[in-house]
């Protein structure tokens, strides 16, 4: 049978944002496969260094609607060791527990993702209503769903009360339950076990080789986790294990993001038992003396690393993001050979790519090919006034 | 391994490079365009298979590109750092002894213009298909041109 090339999006239903997978299929398997990002690059490199920043913070929090809080943390570790200026403990607690609760607000995500590339849409909405209990937690200490602005040069914005703790812990043994039963659904449903083991077979070498990160290189069976390879964060002074299977399938990753949620209900658990008193935040300038610093940050999706150099004014000279799914391409390129056209979906989906994310955009005047930015009101203006002329 | 244990090994075993260590877990290796091959050998000789990602930085005032590699090895960020001549900007590729390499190497191309020899995928990274050849929007004499001026041409 002659083998056949498949485009897969940049448009397609299994994928929740712009990427294309060409797929070459002999029958029913997948023999070659490539994957190509170039649909969303939106310049936030550039953008940053014509920012003060106080600016970039919120410029790098909208790097990743779902990590937000991954990116400003990583982003300010950088810039306060340029300064060279102390944090404060209860912030890089506060930090810590607001980057463990978008943790579980990820996975559990990734988990309502997972069960809709295989079909079982009821799992999609018994994770999702979960998940409402945890941005409701990450609302009642941020006042925002997503996007939670926690973070300042030097340390935190916001405090947590006393009556707020309450709420919070009752949050967290409600999210116990549930993920104690998500486990248990993952270990003996018979057709997700039949979906998922065996499928997407990375091995431990090639996912070394490869570089790849987080719950993708640890469902291989690597020890490796910012966390606690390389402490930020009040990380040094909280217990909690790497989570890693030797599988190396889809089903080894979900296992991993699944533990992973216990691990981290445990780590704010923690945080919320001695959270030390003190100052929220320290006081930064707003010139930063010329030098510079890299920062890293285990995100939900892997390792997340920033360089950072400054030229002693108010604006950056550069920032460099390198988000953890541009390190899972490679990967998930091995992953796809072999497997059946249905499973593409799940193995890709397998990483929890987030396209925005690892291409950043730019928007731009082509010479060939005009593309602008508009903003919505003026965009709305212009089809009222069209209406209007005929 | 400790930052200052892994200082040593490289200076005894490169005399060409000099190596910082900013703080605990943080190491800066400078090298010279000539041995940065050499470098990135010995340090996987030892055991070093994770490259973070590589790093571009345009330093127009010395007529220079600074590539910064960031490795990750035993707890320690190992960054190798190399200038490369901005009229002449060819590098060789990495993705021979770090085979993670080659994505951040295309995106190297694809925003600075430093060409990287015998890379195992010349293709565009970041950039749409319909991006101008010879404008690279990390370079700091890069005009960024957009602007909201033709709202019919969506």
């Amino acid at each position: 049978m002659p083998k056949v090339r498949i485009p897969v999006g940049p448009q397609h239903p299994a994928f929740k944002e712009p990427m294309r997978v060409d797929l070459t299929v002999d029958g029913e398997l997948v023999v070659e496969a490539d994957v190509i990002i170039s649909y969303t690059h939106r310049g936030i490199e550039k953008a940053a260094e014509t920012r003060s920043y106080v600016k970039d913070l919120y410029l790098v929090e909208r790097v990743c609607g779902i990590c937000s809080h991954s990116h400003t943390t990583c982003f300010c570790q950088a810039v306060e060791e340029i300064l060279d200026i102390e944090v404060p403990p209860r912030a890089l607690y506060l930090r810590s527990l607001v980057g463990e609760l978008e943790r579980i607000q990820s996975h559990l995500l990734w988990v309502g993702v997972a069960g809709h590339e295989l079909g079982w849409d009821t799992l999609l909405m018994y994770s999702w209503r979960d998940r409402e209990r945890v941005m409701d937690m990450l609302e009642l200490i941020s006042g925002n769903r997503m996007n939670y602005a926690m973070n300042t040069i030097g340390g935190v914005r916001r405090d947590i009360e006393e009556e707020q703790l309450h709420d919070l812990k009752n949050g967290l043994s409600f999210l116990k339950e549930r993920a104690n039963y998500y486990i248990h659904l993952f270990t003996e449903e018979e057709s997700f076990l039949k979906r998922t083991k065996g499928v997407g077979y990375l091995p431990t070498t090639l996912a070394k080789r490869l570089c790849a990160v987080g719950p993708t290189v640890r469902a291989s069976n690597v020890k490796m986790d910012v966390r606690a390879d390389d402490p930020y964060a009040a990380y040094a002074e909280l217990e909690f294990d790497v989570i890693t299977t030797n599988t190396c399938d889809v089903w080894g990753r979900t296992y991993v993001k699944i533990m992973e949620i216990l691990q981290s209900i445990r780590i704010c658990n923690q945080i919320l038992d001695d959270l030390p008193a003190g100052e929220l935040r320290v006081k930064a300038p707003v010139k930063i003396p010329e030098g510079e610093a890299v920062s890293r940050y285990e995100a939900p999706r892997g390792e997340l690393i920033y360089y950072v150099k400054s030229n002693g004014t108010d604006k950056p000279e550069r920032v460099k993001i390198r988000t953890p799914t541009l390190a899972n391409w490679l990967v998930t390129v091995e992953m796809l050979k072999g497997v059946y056209i249905a499973d593409v979906p799940i193995v890709v989906d397998a990483i929890d790519p987030c396209i925005a994310c690892c291409a950043r955009m730019l928007s731009c005047n082509a010479t060939t090919t005009p593309v602008t930015s508009v903003d919505l009101t003026a965009l709305r203006q212009s089809r009222r006034n069209e209406q209007v002329m005929e | 391994m400790k930052s200052t244990q892994i200082k040593t090994l490289i200076e005894k075993n490169l005399p060409w490079a000099v190596v910082e260590v900013s703080r605990e877990r943080r190491i800066m290796v400078y090298t010279p365009f000539g041995n940065l091959l050499a470098t990135l050998q010995f340090l996987c000789d030892q055991g070093v298979t994770h490259v973070s990602t590589i790093t571009g930085v345009d330093k127009i005032q010395d007529n220079k590109f600074e590539l910064l590699y960031h490795l990750y090895w035993e707890q320690n960020e190992i960054t190798v750092r190399v200038e490369v001549d901005r009229d002449k900007p060819i590098v060789p590729t990495v993705s021979t002894l770090l085979p993670g390499a080659v994505v951040y190497e295309r995106e190297i191309q694809d925003m600075f213009g430093i060409c990287v020899t015998d890379i195992p995928d010349r293709r565009r990274l970041l950039l749409f298909d319909e991006w101008p050849e010879g404008e690279y929007p990390l370079r700091k004499d890069y005009e960024v041109k957009a602007n909201v001026t033709d709202i019919r041409g969506i």
